[in-house]
């Protein structure tokens, strides 16, 4: 097959089993993916007042749909975003966003908009690749996202619940105490005895083998990859007692930290 | 202290165009329709009634906020419950109340309930160092998170530098003396800026002015740029792109003098915009 079997087309119905499972094959080689169900794809593509069915456009090869984006305004101003743009990296992934991106142009200079924007994940060289031949520029993104633990105790319980079985530093009782949240909450408690592990309040514990003392802000940071275990403790933000077991406590904190990438589902609203 | 007239309280269908109408009020450049705010939140899949709440006063909504739960991955082998996407709007003339907290405070309370550990939301860069020390929940930058982290932009008309050339011509008007030094000026340059289309500065008459595509006449200067250029570029930038090959320049040694002094002129006229802005 030639490069002109490959073409953009409007979606139709029926193509959206085609387009959810394109949207799970591109976005499911990055961790920390999110499965999307039908009815989520159908909402945020075909039902968004901004894209609707005439802003997703459908690459093909053939008869095969190999790639789609979805485009609409932005919620300010005369401008254009692409919402969304998957590929199959199994065919020519850069003929497939090179046509792509020449068709939204034709589309927004057809509606009038004044540019278009993209937000490509950050290690998909191929799609930066291409936005770069074809004349797009980077530009610093204003914008993060932030989190709030709403209860860090559960958030503990929750990663060690996951990662538990990757503790190799045997029996043990540890006490994280917050110095500045409020009692009873300020202690979470974990046991971990015969390869299992428990939670407790602090009065139904024993004394703690371990005690890391800390505060919330710094535990969330630790959590969260804002700061490391050696930088909270030179700043006095993190003590672990006794000193003879710091190896069992750095050993927990780094259990609980989460330093592969997290997943965010599309909001609605990006800019 | 201001004695307090609206209560909180969950969201009910009457509300639907009060919250739109008082969320437009302030927010007018918003793409903010009524299909769009009914997309957003009735139609989500995502979407509890319990999680919107409004501050009425005497029936009038005067400020809103609503939150979504998710199943976020956190790594590769956990889920976990999370808030998403809350939003407060408060009416301009009711803002500095504690409003929003309040508000905030009634989602967090409920999303706990509902087993949320998260509240994940996306903020503004310049917000976040602000975020970080709220008393009551500090908030932290998710790291490494999969999105956002690229943004590319292609400009497919001029409008945005015309906004610009408007601009300048605005301050050229009110400093005579910037006027007069561009008035022994004539020049023509045709830039092939990337991300921009081609276009025509003129610089005549102390005035400036933008035209889209190409020269009709034989410009004086032509500039063209494989990579970024903007107003904000320095000049040290400029050289480097200049000497790499990055930026070529035809024309440069006949009118090096009127480019220089031009670049000047738009330097000190760039001075008052920025006075201007702040």
């Amino acid at each position: 097959m030639s490069n002109s079997d490959y073409y953009v087309r409007a979606y139709v119905d029926g193509d959206e089993t085609s387009l959810l499972s394109l949207f799970e094959q591109y976005y499911g080689s990055y961790a920390g993916f999110v499965p999307r169900t039908l009815q989520e794809w159908l909402w945020f593509c075909k039902l968004h007042p901004f894209i609707g069915p005439e802003g997703i456009l459908v690459a093909c090869k053939g008869k095969e749909i190999v790639g789609y984006a979805a485009i609409g305004i932005m919620s300010q101003g005369n401008g254009f975003q692409i919402y969304e743009l998957c590929y199959d990296p199994s065919y020519d992934g850069e003929l497939i966003v090179s046509n792509l991106l020449k068709r939204i142009e034709q589309f927004v200079n057809e509606k009038g908009g004044s540019h278009v924007n993209l937000y490509p994940p950050s290690d998909d060289a191929l799609v930066r690749k291409v936005c770069d031949e074809l004349g797009f520029i980077q530009y610093p993104h204003e914008e993060v996202v932030i989190a709030i633990i709403l209860d860090i105790a559960k958030l503990v319980e929750h990663i060690i619940e996951g990662k538990g079985g990757e503790w190799k530093l045997g029996d043990e009782t540890f006490f994280i105490r917050l110095k500045d949240v409020p009692l009873p909450s300020n202690i979470i408690s974990i046991r971990w005895s015969d390869g299992k592990f428990s939670f407790s309040n602090r009065s139904v514990t024993d004394e703690p083998g371990v005690l890391v003392d800390t505060d919330f802000p710094t535990l969330s940071r630790l959590i969260l990859g804002g700061e490391s275990v050696p930088n909270a403790m030179l700043k006095s933000k993190l003590a672990i007692k006794p000193f003879w077991k710091i190896r069992k406590g750095i050993g927990l904190i780094s259990l609980l930290c989460l330093r592969e990438p997290w997943y965010i589902p599309r909001r609605g609203i990006s800019q | 202290m201001e004695k307090k007239n609206y209560r909180i309280r969950t969201y009910t269908d009457d509300d639907w165009e009060k919250s739109l109408d008082m969320i437009l009020s302030h927010k007018p450049d918003l793409n903010f329709t009524m299909e769009y705010w009914d997309w957003r939140n009735r139609l989500s899949p995502h979407f509890d009634l319990s999680l919107v709440f409004v501050a009425d006063e005497n029936g009038n909504v005067i400020a809103c906020g609503h939150a979504q739960v998710w199943d976020f991955k956190i790594n590769r082998s956990q889920t976990i419950r999370g808030g998403l996407d809350t939003e407060v709007f408060v009416h301009r003339e009711y803002r500095r109340r504690g409003i929003a907290t309040e508000i905030r405070s009634f989602m967090k309370n409920n999303l706990r309930e509902r087993g949320a550990i998260l509240l994940i939301g996306p903020t503004l860069a310049k917000i976040y160092p602000r975020a970080q020390r709220w008393p009551d929940r500090p908030a932290f930058e998710i790291p490494d998170h999969l999105y956002h982290k690229t943004a590319y932009t292609k400009n497919l008309d001029c409008a945005a530098l015309k906004e610009k050339v408007s601009t300048i011509n605005n301050i050229l008007n009110e400093h005579s003396e910037i006027r007069n030094e561009l008035m022994k000026l004539n020049l023509t340059i045709f830039l092939r800026l990337k991300g921009y289309p081609p276009f025509v500065l003129e610089a005549s008459q102390g005035e400036v002015s933008i035209k889209e595509g190409e020269p009709v006449e034989k410009p004086n200067v032509v500039v063209t740029a494989s990579k970024e250029l903007s107003s904000s570029t320095k000049m040290l930038t400029l050289m480097k792109m200049f000497f790499t090959g990055d930026v070529k320049v035809s024309g440069l040694l006949l009118n090096s003098n009127s480019l220089l002094e031009f670049y000047r002129i738009l330097k000190k006229v760039s001075s008052y915009t920025v006075q201007k802005e702040h």
